[in-house]
Order: C-alpha cells, then structure tokens, then sequence
C-alpha cells in the first residue's frame, strides 16, 4: 500500500470534516481495501494509436436535414416510440389544413437558440456556474404555493392541511396515487354521514441526534436554466388562414401528440420548461365506479389488497415502460412504490368497504449531486409513473424533465440552534402554536444533506432552484392519518428571516347542533381535516 | 480548461479536425481507464472509448466552447457505459458492472475478478456519481480541483461529497469486519470441538 497516498487521502479528508479524525483507523482500512483491491488497468499502446489513426482519416458526418426539424436527442426516440404513424398522420394532417402560401419556402419549425439556427438539444446534465449570488434574493417574490409543492408541473405533494389528526374513523384524504374516499361509515349521529370533527393537533419535531456541523458557511444553489430552449421563431410557417411568420419572434412552446387507439396515450411536451409528460388517452381507460349503475357491478369490480401486484411487479411494469419509450432516465434515482394508500388503509377501523385504488404510484427521485431531491415539505421528488393494476400498464408518467442547471454560491445558515428551531416547527413556512392544541412530539433522524425544489415567481415566469437543504426523516409516524416523511430544512440565509414566533390561528371553533350527539362542522369547516399544521 | 484544449476545439471548430490529436492525446487514458473503473473489460473498455471519442469528434462542431470540456466528454463516455448496460440487462437500474449481482453473468477480466468481488458489496451500495467520486480519488489519485473538472461541478461539492461517501463507508464496513470476526470466532470454536 501507498501510505503517502493515504495520508494525503486522508489530510484532504479532515480539512473538510475534521470529525472524520476520530475514525482514523476505520478509514484507513477502507482505503487500504480499495487500493489492494484496484483493478489492474493494462492499456494497450497499439490499441491507442491505431484508434488514433481511424479518427483522424474519419469526416466529420453532416447533419441529415429534417423535415420536422425539432431536435431534442430523446424526444425524436419518443416519438418513434409511440408511434411513428400517429406522429406523422398529425404532422400531414397539419400540412393539409394548412397548406403553405409560399410552398417552395420550407416549413421549418426549428428553436433556433442563441447561436441563430443551431438547434439545441432537449437534453439534461449540464451545469453552469455562474458568480456568486446570481439568483439575487430568493425569496422577493416567493409564494405559500412553494410550500409541500416543490415542481411548478407533475407536483404530487401533499399540502400540510390534508395532515389529519388522530380520529381514525376519519373520512380518507385522498391520496397520491389515486387513493379516494374511504366507503366506511364515518358519519355521526342522524342520518346524515358528517365526519366528527377531529381534535386538532400540533407537532412538534424534536432532534436528539449529533451535533450538526456543517464545515462550510457557502453552498451553491442550482437553478433550472430552459432559456436555451425558448428563443427563437417560426419562420416560414405560413397557412391559408393566418401566415404566422408575420408575428416576429414567435416560438414553439408546448404541444401534445395523442395515439387513437384503445389503452393510448396522450403526451404533452412542454419545451418553455423543459418538461414532458404521459398520460393515458381515456380511451378504454375507464374507471368501473362510473361504468357501473349497480351496487352488483360496483362489488364485483372493487379491487382487493390482494389484487395489488408487489413492489418487484409495479417496478417492472414502469420500467419495461420506460425502456420501450426510451425515456432517459439517467438523471433519476432507484424507483420506490408509495405506500400512502396502504397506511391510510392500514390507519381504517372498519377495512370491509375500503376503497382500493386501481393506480398505484412509482416515483423515481430525482438526483442532485448524487442526493435525492426533495420538495420542502419534505416528500419524494422527481419522475412519478402511475400504474394502472387493472391492465398491468402505465397510465401516467410526469415530471420527467431535461434538467440543464446554472449554479451559484450563496451563504447558508450555520446555526444549530437556528436550524433546530426550523426543524422543530416542521420545516420553511410551517409554525406551530401550542395553545389549547394536543402537542404531539415526533422524532427526527439524523439530516442528511441534500435538495429541496423551490419554485419561485419572477419576471412573469416560474423558475425552479434546488436550494442545499437538511434533510431529517421521521423516525415514527404518529398515530392517525399522517404522511409526511421527512422535515426538510433550507440552508440558505433568506428562508431563515420569517418571523419564526407567529401566533398559530386558531381552528374554527365548533358549533354544537341540538340534538346530535356529536358536532357538526362549523360554517367553515373545511374538509373535515384537522389543520394540524399550519402553512403560510 | 487548459489553453491548448480550447485552441485545439477551437481549429476543429473552424474544420481543422486534425487537431482533435490533441485533444484525444490528452484525454484518451484517462477516458479508457473511467470507462474500465465501471466495466472490468478490457474488450468493451476498448469499443466504448473508440464510440466514445468518434462521438465527441462528431459533435465537436455544436461543443460551446465557453464550457466544460471534460466534463462534456466524460459525459459521453457514461452515457455510453450505461446504453451499454441496459442494452445487455432488463433491469434498467445497472449502469455499470457495479450494479451486476455477484452470481451474475460478470464479464470482467479474470485477473481482476477478485479484486472487483472484494470491493463490490461496498461500492454497488454508492449512487454512480459517489462511486465516481471514490474511484476518481482514491484509485486515479485525481485532485478534487480535477475531479470537480471531469465531473462538471464545483470542487466544493466535490469534496463534501467524497467525505459523506467516506463516512457511509465506514459506517457499512465494521458491519462486515463483526460478521467476518463472528464467523472466526466460530470456526475457531468447532476446531476445538473437533
């Protein structure tokens, strides 16, 4: 072994996390073991030279022009895939309808980018690093609907008001997933089925794990960079009704392409931000609650626990999706099942006229870094694929993105004491008042450093950051109908400077109806869901 | 990017492609030896250099030359390594031979088999990018300022990186050193028996 190598290893190390010292002898087997363990790399010199020689008799290939001249790398793969014909039919279809004025002119629907008529591929992967504080203030036009939403499209999470208190013969809030409303008697007094209003509650999340140190007081932000994408124009396009080339500086922003044929798709390509996503076409796709007009039929066709396929079989269906569509998923992460239908149904007293969902949701989480990517209200992030148990299919696929990012640094929140207290509030934009509320403690684990997405309103467009985030996972799921997963708390500086000591409001109060022998929702009752914790 | 890199792009650029020797002299072994890091072949290595560098010559002419290009080409070498691994494999999760179930058909040079087994139950838990980091670092003796260049990021995440993946390393090892200390100790006991 080469112990300068590993002193040299291991002094990095220690200017980064000095408290890796402690483990000196540990780490200096790991690093004993890799390098013993280092494949032998045996180059052939006559292998490089002649590879050489082929490269530089070799022309550069010319570029096939294109009809349809849209080149996104994986997109042209996506269309092949779902069909060539209904592509073309739609593109021919177009071309008769609306015939070119000027026929020798082409039909030329290039997005052409900052280097004039280049097309820019609809790609992901890269990073740009930009000065420090590129982003300005992240927060000068931040809104509540960043909170438990994170992606501006496909976003699936929970807002903090579905969280329920612990009634557990509360109504089910719907879950993703396609998780619907429990067929259990949940109603109270009367003949009228009125969910008891649950008593609410505020947790408060308490970390009793090791210090957290982080080493330093800059991290970079990363923020989704479509500009490339969206600027350019449509020239040459010209119909009978409208010669559309006389609009200056037009572009092509979104479309959708739709398959006719039973158990289709539709997909809709939205290119201003860089997203796509898949959805069944309806046709043959039906939902057997509105196919049936008797109690029989609905009996017959309600779903089972036992008709859920296992994780292994969803992930399987959603993959052989995947490699046949040749959806790139590079920048994604192993793909998980949510369970959340599973622990509402799981939470139900009475289990015999449950509702089970004929979707089930798969996400694949989006990688940042090599870390998962959150949303702030902790909750998985990235590309979700619902699979339809019926007919062992996907019926959605969203949030597949081409991520291109710019970077820059900014200073972040070091403080234990000041991220401790965002985490025991739950997170950016949750607080918590105790009052006359049951305070229900629950444990978090050790953080993980990682991502949260963040959208943000600025110059009349969205734009989506990763803001460098602690990640702590729940440790315990309280009782009742609980969903979130992890608190997720943004490092940078501007997401510590609300007012963390707000007054909880108060939940409306209850009005008490003459004989019944439970109340009734007040006036504003809302879903009948105690809001437990309270969004900004 | 160093000067000659970019005066070399730049006469591909304007169709003096024989300057692209300069940039496949520079770049060709380290290329080759990422590439064997994820597939223990010599044979694949070779054919996914030689696709790699005929695509980097194709598309030199689109290249930005105000970016990364060593973190472009390393790029295309991955993408190539993963394409090929989910050609090869149903299950799209494997990227490269870290991801192949020991038991598995594994093509990987003999001589280097072993090593591969001895080092893969810690490796094939890492995400690609952190295995990337520990391989870049620790078998390559890459600077993190080079690291940050091949992987595209800031030399920052690189480093906080190599130090969190260090730390679940060793978090997962003692496991493995008890279990390996439990079974001596057992072996030890039946000899005695015996």
């Amino acid at each position: 072994m080469d112990k300068k190598q590993i002193k040299n290893i291991l002094s990095g190390l220690y200017k980064i996390d000095s408290g890796l010292a402690r483990y000196e002898n540990d780490l200096i087997k790991i690093i004993n073991k890799l390098l013993k363990n280092k494949p032998e790399v045996r180059i052939d010199e006559n292998f490089i030279q002649r590879l050489r020689s082929e490269l530089m008799e070799s022309a550069p290939k010319s570029q096939e022009k294109k009809f349809l001249n849209i080149n996104f790398n994986f997109m042209q793969k996506l269309f092949y895939a779902f069909g060539g014909a209904a592509v073309t039919a739609a593109v021919i279809l177009l071309l008769i309808n609306f015939l070119p004025v000027r026929p020798e002119e082409p039909i030329n629907l290039a997005l052409p980018g900052k280097h004039g008529n280049e097309k820019i591929p609809f790609t992901s992967g890269e990073i740009k690093k930009l000065s420090a504080n590129a982003f300005g203030n992240l927060l000068e036009t931040g809104s509540a609907s960043n909170l438990a939403s994170g992606a501006g499209f496909g976003s699936v999470s929970k807002p903090a008001s579905e969280i329920s208190s612990v009634a557990p013969q509360a109504g089910m809030a719907k879950g993703l997933g396609g998780g619907g409303m429990a067929r259990t008697q949940s109603g109270v007094g009367g003949d009228t089925a009125i969910m008891p209003y649950p008593e609410p509650v505020a947790y408060k999340y308490v970390y009793k794990g090791k210090g957290i140190n982080l080493e330093s007081d800059k991290m970079e932000i990363y923020k989704k960079n479509n500009s490339a994408i969206f600027n350019g124009s449509i020239p040459g396009l010209n119909t009978k009704l409208i010669d559309l080339s006389k609009f200056s500086g037009t572009a092509l922003r979104s479309f959708n392409i739709w398959q006719d044929e039973k158990l289709g798709y539709e997909i809709y390509v939205d290119i201003e931000n860089g997203l796509i996503s898949v959805n069944n076409n309806s046709k043959g796709w039906y939902d057997y609650s509105v196919v049936c007009q008797t109690e029989e039929c609905a009996e017959q066709s309600r779903l089972k626990p036992s008709d859920i396929p296992n994780d292994e079989e969803l992930i399987a269906i959603a993959n052989k999706f995947i490699k046949e569509k040749n959806i790139d998923i590079s920048q994604y992460g192993q793909p998980r099942v949510e369970d959340y239908w599973k622990r509402e149904y799981e939470a139900m007293a009475d289990k015999s006229n449950a509702y089970i969902p004929d979707t089930m949701s798969l996400i694949y989480p989006l990688l940042l870094n090599g870390e998962e990517v959150k949303d702030l209200g902790g909750n998985d992030y990235g590309l979700r694929v619902n699979v339809n148990i019926r007919f062992d299919k996907v019926a959605n696929l969203y949030g597949l993105g081409a991520y291109n990012l710019d970077s820059s640094e900014y200073s972040i929140v070091t403080s234990e004491e000041k991220i401790l207290k965002m985490a025991e509030m739950g997170g950016y934009g949750y607080w918590y008042g105790y009052g006359d509320m049951k305070v229900v403690e629950v444990e978090l684990g050790e953080p993980v450093l990682g991502y949260a997405s963040y959208m943000r309103w600025k110059d009349g467009k969205n734009e989506e950051l990763f803001i460098p985030s602690l990640v702590f996972p729940i440790m315990s799921q309280p009782e009742g109908l609980y969903y979130r997963k992890n608190i997720v708390v943004p490092l940078v500086e501007e997401f510590f400077n609300q007012d963390l000591n707000q007054p909880t409001p108060e939940p409306m109060p209850l009005i008490q109806k003459e004989g019944t022998s439970e109340p009734s929702q007040g006036a504003a009752g809302g879903t009948g869901v105690g809001a437990v914790e309270v969004q900004q | 990017m160093e000067k000659d890199i970019v005066k070399a792009i730049a006469n591909c650029q304007r169709g003096r492609k024989d300057d692209f020797a300069v940039i496949y002299d520079v770049f060709v072994k380290k290329i080759y030896k990422f590439i064997y890091y994820k597939t223990g072949h010599t044979e694949i290595t070779e054919d996914l250099t030689a696709e790699a560098f005929k695509k980097a010559l194709g598309a030199i002419d689109k290249f930005d030359i105000k970016t990364n290009f060593s973190a472009w080409l390393y790029t295309i070498a991955r993408n190539l390594v993963t394409d090929y691994y989910r050609r090869k494999k149903d299950d799209l999760n494997i990227e490269d031979v870290w991801g192949i179930s020991s038991g598995e058909d594994l093509s990987v040079d003999s001589d280097n088999r072993k090593k591969i087994e001895e080092v893969k139950k810690y490796l094939s838990k890492l995400s690609p990018e952190h295995r990337e980091i520990v391989v870049l670092r620790i078998w390559e003796g890459l600077s993190y300022k080079e690291i940050a260049e091949a992987l595209g990021k800031s030399e920052e995440s690189c480093k906080m990186m190599f130090s969190r993946v260090i730390g679940k390393l060793r978090n997962e090892m003692p496991a493995h050193l008890f279990i390996i200390f439990l079974i001596k100790i057992a072996a030890a006991g039946i000899r005695r028996i015996n």
